[in-house]
């Protein structure tokens, strides 16, 4: 029998009657159309699903939805600070090369920003290390970590002031 | 959607989790779900009501009560790689939770799902076993206490009926002089299951003295993590060195069960019971000589 | 290099950056159209079985369920890949040959209904004896799996080119090897996913994570009985295929099915663990080679025994056991060759092409056998290498022509991008370094149904407010990149900026296109959108010479300006000043300067109404004579060279990979930033196959790592950071130059792993994936050994 679920999705309240089997990548995906994170094994393999809950990496398939009862999620369509803009790590996405099919890439956007919240100043291994429950089979992860160091490096610098409008990046 | 169909109950308390469990045939408790939701999803459970742990405050966090470190089962593997405690009192146990899995999983993977779940290969149970952790149970109608290395019975099988909760980990002061360590094999560098670790403990007489006390645990070489008797027995009253560790290495191929599957064949498994029992043996003592447990 | 190009040779970012950065961009399974229903597939739960009945009562009555059929219900058509092999049937209906077998769907309300339901369907089976092995496959009185193959030969191949006995009584130095590996995956990161929309009008729409639009759409008409033209196949974004979705499935079959019977859209998904029941990818080889030269180190012959494990279907098979032959014909000078293949049926999954298509395996044994022979002869194995390597110009064996090769240049860039000189032979212990070189076609030059087809078309349309253009496509983009490279080629031809094209792509609506497989996109659908751009710049020329009275030859586009070819002013005045009265109101009308793309193109549409310019592309009369010449032969080659550092745990066998320096003869890079994304990627899929990757398989033909846990492919941990070096060479079959990438860069990464490997512990492995265990069993002295296929 349906349950009644409140959660605060990329800073939005949302309440929904979802079904106790449900996971919070099902939430997402078929009651909230947030497509944006992927369903890649559905068994915690391969982290196409990541998304923040109360700020930390998980994997959306393996965690039932009521589990986030009264949490706080945030996927890919909520990292950016303002709606029409990137995060200096999508920006950074974008302009290195990181993305092929891009079916990992929310889930790498995802775990590379909580990186950079708890570690501004990675090293290349942190960054192997944060991204390696991130399976990609485009990219050979090279330009990804690429990307992730030179967004944090201009997030230190502050030099991310100017992210390209995401129409045009 | 999971190809099951059972309810979920997320409460406050202790008592309203252990009535929920005792009241319900077919409820299974829930702390990060890392195992569980797979098992639903592969079949291998089938509850009907699921009881969420996640809000229960005192099965939380890890505290220091009168020398002895306490660590509550829904304590995850994030915080226990993060833990200062831990680190500071049993290095073996961040080891194992540090590499646990990938970093999504240890953001949920608790400790006493881990242990609760007794798969062979669970990392977190050798270095519980090796310092003497103290399981306590607590269920509607009792409470008691296990020794770790008495809480494994079998693949998926622990001594706690379906309807106890595993309530916290103690874990009493180790001995001057301690060191323990835990090493693992895997193919990938990440998200694989371990194919075979060993954990040690190693206790000196004194800085530069004989080994006092020891205590191995092989993981994932039989259907429970196993302690090594005949490789202890090499150690206790011996000299430190590569000579004592080789002979106790050789000695654990003695004390392993490992079985042949497609993760690795059990003679792959004996080859490396005796390699990580050296590795683990050298980094333990170098833990206990240079005083940090 | 100077760059004389625009837009080639730079680095843009991707045109499906921001969609996919931002989570927007659509994928099948993210697509919910109006009163969709979802399927699903009944498949077999043995590996090889007689069915004596399938009920469905069970199934069709459980509420929610629109429609359970079965092969009494599907048309009972043949299809597969090749027409010569077309042996998949929509579903089985007396004999499943494979655990995941499929033999019914069924469409309900929703997917735990769906699934539910195709629980409920009954089926009677009768086991039969289960054939895993190809050698035992071909065994004297060996049960026949399918019906198609007396003898379990799926296919079989003899060639000799030159004359091996005479050279093998001339060779100096001989060595031979065999190897074999394990059957992997392509381990896209998106499950095949399917939706499929039959209408009113009898349209039938199906989207799907597909390589090809045009062959999936050829085989659903054929099967489904409908006119090609009602039959519109779309790809969204799709999320990596390497060769493994570029067949058609059933599972687009029964969605189309389906949703015929229901009246109603039908989504399917695979689930990972059916990824791998389908699984299409890499076969499962054995080679066996002998290679022998003369005493200064020449290669004289390649004598070459094959058996490639197809599993139940042919899928791509009979061009892989061609490939497995043929592509050995270069990079080297090899004047004589003679290559036996066999492809056995098994009950396995059906294996298929994958990324180095056929080619993998045999480049890995070929390349360590020079290994051996540089060590046999003395010396340097990049010596060995730039003594043999062909030349532009050259001509192979099988008739294969360098059009271009920069195979010198490549392996120059490795030896020095590696301090190759100063590592090898000077590491310690337990550390080695090696190398190899790669080689691979550009495009298949024959399209897989004999066809006088144009591989690829394209249609580039102005779009008459000014100034952007369409350029509408049937190629696939699946990561690969290939929306942003032709939309380079058109930009480039067209004189414009790169963010004036509009790229429409992956849909049947926009022509044919073969699709992205063989490396061929780039090279043809590139040649037809230049083509089609020439055509479109072309006409807009014509209108503007017309109207200010000077040939059209004597003008020019340049970065969206249209100007004198020699720098002569234009007199512009009048059309400005027409456009600008078109465009009252506008506040970004063209003020000063030269008279830009965006007025050009209203002037022309005034002038001469939609202007369209349409681009085909087939390749020319390719080289050989031979049976089997279709397979290898292509437009052009392109060409890799590679330097792996490793490290050996000497305790537990664990191999790292510390260094790789990669480089890669891609022709004319058009965007050098996807060519590297390209070696990258290439080189982690073979340090995957090399080192971890293996799908297994108990004795009953079930898949017993059918996950991304226990089917391993590298992390980010397992990578290193490539060196990477891209060698641009001028091809000059290709468009501006261009070959390609996307899969020759893996073709040198498994044998540098190996010879790095025999630098390290000096053992020469006969099997990969060498996993851990496999380098512990060799250090102790138990190296697997792999039979010989003959004596
Ligand atoms: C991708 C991936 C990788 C993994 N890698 C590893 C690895 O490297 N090493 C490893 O050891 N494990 C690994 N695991 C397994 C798993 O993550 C761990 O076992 C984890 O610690 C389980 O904790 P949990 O909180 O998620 O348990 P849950 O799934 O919530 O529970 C597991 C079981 O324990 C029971 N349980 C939980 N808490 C209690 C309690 N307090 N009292 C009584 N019963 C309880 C549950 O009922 C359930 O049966 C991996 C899992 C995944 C998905
Ligand atoms: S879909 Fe969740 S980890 Fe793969
Ligand atoms: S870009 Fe395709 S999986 Fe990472």
């Amino acid at each position: 029998m349906k349950k009644l679920l409140e959660l605060t999705v990329n800073r939005v309240q949302r309440q929904i009657a979802v079904e106790p089997t449900e996971t919070l990548l099902d939430v997402l995906r078929e009651d909230l159309g947030l497509t944006g994170t992927k369903h890649g094994c559905g068994e915690g393999d391969c982290g196409a699903c990541t998304v923040l809950l109360d700020g930390q990496p998980v994997n959306s398939c393996l965690v039932l939805a009521l589990q986030a009862n009264g949490r706080e999620v945030t996927t890919i369509e909520g990292v950016a600070a303002d709606h029409d803009r990137l995060h200096p790590v999508q920006q950074s996405f974008v302009d290195l090369g990181a993305i092929q099919c891009g079916f990992c890439t929310p889930g790498m956007v995802i775990s590379a920003v909580s990186l950079l919240q708890s570690n501004p100043k990675p090293t290349e291994e942190e960054v192997r290390q944060a991204l390696s429950g991130n399976l990609c089979r485009c990219t050979g992860y090279q330009k990804i970590v690429e990307a992730v160091l030179d967004a944090a490096e201009k997030m230190g610098t502050g030099k991310t002031g100017n992210t390209a409008d995401k129409r045009r990046a | 959607m999971l190809a099951a169909n059972f309810d979920f109950l997320e409460p406050e308390t202790l008592d309203e989790a252990l009535d929920a469990l005792f009241e319900n045939d077919g409820a299974i408790p829930i702390a990060g779900g890392t195992d569980l939701i797979r098992d639903i999803d592969l079949g291998k459970k089938k509850p009907t009501l699921v009881v969420s742990l996640a809000r229960i405050g005192e099965l939380q966090g890890i505290r220091v009560e009168a020398g002895e470190m306490i660590i509550g089962p829904l304590t995850t593997m994030s915080a226990i790689a993060k833990s200062s405690e831990v680190k500071t009192r049993l290095a073996a146990l961040k080891e194992a939770a540090s590499r646990m899995g990938t970093p999504q999983v240890r953001n949920r993977a608790t400790f006493g799902g881990n242990l609760c779940n007794a798969r062979p290969a669970a990392d977190t149970a050798p270095p519980a076993i090796v310092a003497g952790g103290i399981m306590e149970l607590i269920g509607k109608d009792r409470s008691k206490t296990v020794p770790s290395h008495k809480f494994f019975l079998g693949p998926g099988k622990t001594v706690m009926r379906s309807s106890d909760l595993l309530r916290a980990i103690r874990f009493p002061r180790l001995p001057p002089n301690t060191g323990t360590a835990f090493v693992t094999m895997t193919n990938r560098k990440s998200a694989e299951i371990t194919v075979t670790s060993v954990t040690a403990r190693i206790t000196l007489e004194s800085l530069d003295g004989k080994i006092k006390d020891a205590s191995l645990c092989l993981g994932a070489v039989g259907p429970v993590p196993l302690t090594a008797p005949k490789a202890v027995s090499q150690l206790i009253g011996k000299s430190p060195g590569p000579e004592t560790f080789k002979k106790a290495a050789i000695a654990a191929i003695e004390d392993s069960k490992p079985i042949d599957d497609f993760r690795g064949t059990s003679q792959f498994r004996k080859w490396l019971v005796q390699s990580l029992t050296m590795r683990a043996l050298r980094s333990a003592f170098e833990r206990a000589r240079g005083g940090e447990f | 290099m100077e760059n004389r190009f625009r837009v080639l040779s730079t680095r843009p970012p991707r045109l499906d950056a921001a969609a996919k950065v931002t989570g927007q961009a659509v994928y099948t399974d993210d697509i919910k159209l109006p009163g969709m229903l979802y399927g699903a597939l009944v498949q077999s739960p043995v590996g090889h079985a007689r069915i004596n009945k399938i009920d469905v009562t069970k199934a069709g009555a459980l509420p929610g369920v629109e429609a359970v059929v079965t092969a009494d219900d599907a048309p009972d058509v043949w299809f597969g890949v090749s027409p010569a092999r077309y042996d998949e049937k929509m579903f089985v209906r007396d004999k499943v040959l494979y655990f995941g077998d499929e033999i019914a769907a069924v469409a309900a309300v929703d997917r735990e209904t769906a699934l539910k339901a195709a629980e409920l369907v009954e089926i009677d089976y009768e086991e039969l004896p289960v054939i895993l092995d190809a050698r035992k496959a071909l065994e004297q009185g060996a049960v026949q799996i399918h019906e198609k193959y007396p003898g379990n030969v799926s296919a079989e191949v003899s060639q000799e080119f030159g004359d091996v006995e005479a050279a093998k009584a001339a060779a100096q130095v001989v060595k031979n090897g065999v190897m074999e590996n394990e059957m992997t995956e392509g381990a896209f990161l998106e499950p095949q996913a399917v939706v499929a929309n039959y209408d009113l009008h009898g349209n039938l729409t199906l989207y799907s994570s597909t390589q090809s639009v045009h062959y999936v759409q050829r085989i659903v008409a054929m099967v489904l009985g409908l006119s090609i033209g009602k039959v519109r196949v779309v790809k969204p974004y799709v999320g990596g295929g390497f060769g493994p979705k570029a067949g058609t499935s059933t599972l687009e079959l029964a969605a189309c099915f389906l949703s015929m019977k229901t009246g109603k859209p039908v989504k399917m998904t695979f689930s990972r663990e059916q990824v791998f029941l389908h699984s299409r990818g890499r076969h499962k080889f054995v080679h066996q080679m002998e290679i022998g030269t003369d005493k200064e180190g020449r290669l004289l012959y390649l004598d070459h025994h094959a058996l490639l494990d197809g599993g139940a279907y042919s899928s791509f098979g009979i061009a892989t056991v061609y490939y497995a032959g043929s592509l050995l014909g270069g990079p080297y000078k090899l004047p004589n060759m003679r290559y036996h293949g066999i492809r056995a049926v098994t009950n396995k999954p059906a294996s298929g092409a994958q990324r180095g298509h056929g080619g993998v395996v045999a480049r890995a044994l070929f390349e360590r056998l020079m290994d051996e022979l540089a060590e046999e002869l003395d010396m340097d194995p990049m010596e060995l290498r730039l003594k043999n390597m062909m030349e532009a110009g050259d001509v192979t064996c099988n008739d294969f022509n360098m059009s271009s090769l920069g195979m010198k240049e490549c392996i120059e860039a490795v030896r020095d991008g590696s301090n190759w000189k100063e590592k090898r032979g000077n590491l310690s212990k337990g550390k080695g370094i090696g190398m190899s070189c790669g080689f691979f076609v550009s495009g298949a030059g024959y399209p897989i149904y004999r066809s006088d087809t144009f591989h690829s078309t394209a249609q580039i349309k102005l779009q008459e407010d000014g100034g952007t253009v369409l350029l509408e496509t049937a190629s696939a983009e699946i990561g690969q990149g290939s929306d942003t490279a032709l939309a380079m080629i058109a930009a480039e031809a067209l004189g414009i900026p790169l963010d004036a094209v509009r790229v429409l792509s992956g849909d049947t609506d926009y022509g044919v296109d073969l699709g992205a497989y063989s490396s061929r996109q780039t090279l043809m659908s590139g040649h037809a959108v230049k083509e089609a751009a020439e055509s479109v710049r072309a006409q807009v020329l014509d209108v503007v010479g017309n109207i200010l009275g000077i040939p059209a030859d004597d003008l020019t586009i340049e970065d969206g300006l249209i100007l004198h070819r020699e720098g002569r002013d234009l007199d512009i005045a009048g059309l400005r000043t027409k456009y600008t009265k078109e465009h009252r109101g506008w506040s970004d009308n063209p003020k000063d300067g030269p008279l830009t793309f965006r007025e050009a193109s209203r002037l022309a549409f005034l002038e001469k109404g939609t202007i369209v310019g349409t681009g085909k592309y087939k390749p020319p009369p390719l080289g050989g004579k031979y049976k089997g010449a279709t397979v290898g032969t292509s437009p052009a080659y392109g060409c890799s060279a590679q330097v792996v550092e490793v490290s050996v745990d000497m305790e537990t066998g664990r191999v790292s990979v510390d260094r790789m320096t990669d480089a890669h003869d891609c022709g004319r890079a058009i965007n050098k930033t996807s060519v590297e994304g390209q070696m990258q990627g290439s080189l982690s899929m073979g340090l995957g196959e090399a080192l971890l990757e293996a799908v297994k398989f108990d004795e009953k033909g079930r898949v017993l790592n059918a996950n991304l846990a226990d089917y391993k492919i590298p992390t980010s941990m397992d990578m290193p950071c490539v060196n990477t070096v891209v060698v641009e060479t001028n091809e000059p079959n290709g468009p501006f130059g261009a070959k390609e990438v996307g899969e020759g860069a893996i073709m040198p990464t498994i044998p540098a792993i190996l010879n790095a490997l025999y630098d390290a512990i000096g053992v020469r492995f006969e099997k990969v994936p060498v996993t851990a265990e496999e380098v512990l069993r060799a250090i102790k002295g138990e190296k697997t050994l792999v039979p010989k296929l003959v004596e």
